[in-house]
C-alpha cells in the first residue's frame, strides 16, 4: 500500500474516486490509503459514476480500461472536422516545451472530456485488463495523466507507470520493495518482504503451492519481459498458452488480435481441443444477423491468417451471437475472459452439432 | 416537451455519441442490440445515461429512478426507458 501510494505522491488536497467493489484489492488498498494519508475519498455506486466525476471533481482515479475507452468513444464521435482540428492542434502543441502551456491548450481543445472528468484530474490509473493502445495515445495527446499499472490480489501492486517514467504498452517500473525474476518459461516471479496473501482459501489441491512458491515469492501466471530501461511488459497469461499438436506454444491473444482486426468481427476467442487437431476460434460478428454472407467473408479472412501462420492453424470457426459478458459467465467479475468456460461451452456446441450432423447423415 | 420524433432523434444521437469506433458503421434500428451490435459495455451505457441526464437536465438520483441494466438491451429499450425517466421527472415536477 505504501509503495503504490508514495509513487503517486499524495497531496493534502487530493480527492480519490472509487466505484468498484472493494473486494478488488487495488480498490481496497487505495481506500485504506486515503485514510492513512489523509486525503479525501469519494465512494460511489457505478450508476452515479459519471455525475460524481463531473460534479465532485476528483484528482485521483482508479478505473478499468472500459471507462477511459468510453471517453475515447465520445471524442471519436465528434464531428470529423472538429475532431481532426483538435488532433492536429494537439499534435502541434505536443512540441511546446512548457508543460503548463501544453496543458492549457489541451484543456481548451478537449474541453468536453476535461469537463466530464471534473477538470481537476492529476493522476488516473488503469489495470485489471489490457487497455487499447489508441486510448493511451489519445490520453497522451489530450495531456491527460493516464498510467498503466500491474498487480495481483495474491501479491499486491507490482509496477506502475509514472509521470516522467511512462512508456505506452508497458506496465511501468517496479514499485519500491518489489524484486522480480523470470522463470525458465518467462513467467514473472515477484518477491516482496511482506506479501499480501499466504495461500488460497479452499482451492484445488496443489494450486496454492504452485502460486505461493515460498520465500515470499509469488508465481504470477503471467509471461512477461523487461526492457533495458526497466519497464515491465506483460505478454500473455501462462495458463492461456496453447500447445499445438506440433508442440508449438501459441499465445491465443496474438491470434485473437489478428482476427479482431477484421472489420466484421466484434470479438474472437481462440482455444484448442483434444477433439480437434487445429485451433478453434469462437467469433462474434459485428452483425450477427448478417447470415452466411458475413460468415463467408470472415472465414476468408481467417483463411488468409492461416496462410501467414502455418503452425497455428485455425481450422474451425464457430460463429456466435452471444457477447462475452459477466452475465453469461464468459467474463470473470474482473472483466477478463473466462477462457476455460468459453471453451467448455462452445466445445459442447461443436460436439452437439457434430453428433446431429452424423445422426442426420445416418438417417439419410 | 419535444415531439416524439424530435425526442427519439435526441436520444439516438446520444447513443451514437457512445458507440466505439469499431462499431460506427453499424446501421441502427430499434432492434439493434446495444451490447452485441453496438459494442456498448456497462460503463459505456452508464456514460450514455449520464449524457441523457445532462441533455435533459435530470438527476436520476433526485427523481429516484434506478436504471436496470438488464432491461437495456436494444435501442428500443433505451428509447422506452428514456420516456419513462422523462415521465417520472415530469410528474414529480408537477407534484
Amino acid at each position: 500500500m505504501n509503495s503504490f501510494t508514495q509513487a503517486i505522491s499524495p497531496r493534502h488536497n487530493d480527492c480519490l474516486l472509487l466505484f468498484l467493489p472493494i473486494s478488488n484489492f487495488q480498490q481496497r488498498m487505495t481506500y485504506y490509503s486515503a485514510f492513512w494519508w489523509g486525503f479525501d475519498l469519494i465512494v460511489t455506486d457505478p450508476n452515479h459514476l459519471f455525475r460524481a466525476l463531473k460534479e465532485l471533481r476528483p484528482t485521483l482515479l482508479i478505473a478499468p480500461p472500459a471507462l477511459y475507452e468510453a471517453l475515447e468513444s465520445r471524442f471519436d464521435n465528434l464531428p470529423p472536422g472538429k475532431r481532426w482540428m483538435a488532433e492536429m492542434a494537439a499534435d502541434i502543441a505536443l512540441a511546446i516545451p512548457i508543460r503548463s502551456v501544453r496543458e492549457r491548450i489541451a484543456r481548451f481543445l478537449f474541453r468536453s472530456i476535461y469537463d466530464a472528468l471534473g477538470g481537476r484530474m492529476r493522476f488516473m490509473v488503469t489495470g485489471m485488463a489490457p487497455i487499447k493502445r489508441s486510448t493511451l495515445s489519445l490520453c497522451r495527446r489530450m495531456q491527460l495523466p493516464l498510467f498503466e499499472t500491474y498487480g495481483l490480489v495474491e501479491f499486491g501492486s507490482v509496477s506502475l507507470n509514472l509521470p516522467g517514467a511512462n512508456r505506452i504498452g508497458s506496465v511501468g517500473h517496479l514499485l519500491p520493495g518489489v524484486r522480480l525474476e523470470f522463470a525458465s518459461d518467462g513467467e514473472i516471479i515477484v518477491h516482496r518482504k511482506d506479501t499480501q496473501a499466504r495461500s488460497y482459501f479452499e482451492c484445488a489441491p496443489g494450486e496454492s503451492e504452485r502460486t505461493f512458491i515460498g520465500d515470499n515469492s509469488v508465481a504470477t501466471g503471467d509471461i512477461g519481459r523487461i526492457d533495458q530501461d526497466g519497464y515491465l511488459y506483460l505478454v500473455v497469461r501462462k495458463k492461456e498458452i496453447i500447445i499445438t499438436g506440433g508442440g508449438e506454444k501459441v499465445h491465443p491473444e496474438a491470434i485473437e488480435a489478428e482476427l479482431d482486426a477484421c472489420i466484421e468481427v466484434a470479438r474472437s476467442v481462440v482455444f484448442s481441443s483434444q477433439e480437434s487437431p487445429t485451433l478453434i476460434a469462437v467469433v462474434l460478428p459485428k452483425n450477427p444477423q448478417g447470415g452466411a454472407a458475413v460468415q463467408e467473408r470472415i472465414q476468408r479472412f481467417v483463411n488468409d491468417i492461416n496462410q501467414r501462420h502455418r503452425s497455428m492453424n485455425v481450422g474451425q470457426v464457430v460463429f456466435t451471437d452471444q457477447a462475452f459478458t459477466c452475465e453469461n459467465g464468459f467474463l470473470r467479475p474482473n472483466l477478463k475472459l473466462d477462457r476455460k468456460r468459453i471453451a467448455q461451452h462452445f466445445q459442447y456446441t461443436i460436439v452437439s452439432n457434430t453428433a446431429a450432423s452424423k445422426a442426420h447423415k445416418w438417417s439419410a | 416537451m419535444d415531439t416524439d420524433s424530435q425526442f427519439e432523434t435526441k436520444v439516438l444521437s446520444l447513443i451514437v455519441e457512445t458507440v466505439p469506433r469499431k462499431f460506427k458503421k453499424t446501421a441502427i434500428t430499434g432492434e439493434t442490440h446495444l451490447q452485441k451490435e453496438l459494442g456498448l459495455d456497462s460503463i459505456a451505457i452508464l456514460a450514455m445515461v449520464f449524457r441523457f441526464e445532462e441533455v435533459f437536465k435530470i438527476d436520476l438520483g433526485r427523481i429516484n429512478f434506478q436504471v436496470n441494466m438488464g432491461e437495456l438491451r436494444t435501442v428500443n429499450d433505451a428509447l422506452k426507458m428514456s420516456k419513462e425517466i422523462l415521465e417520472q421527472a415530469g410528474s414529480l415536477r408537477k407534484g
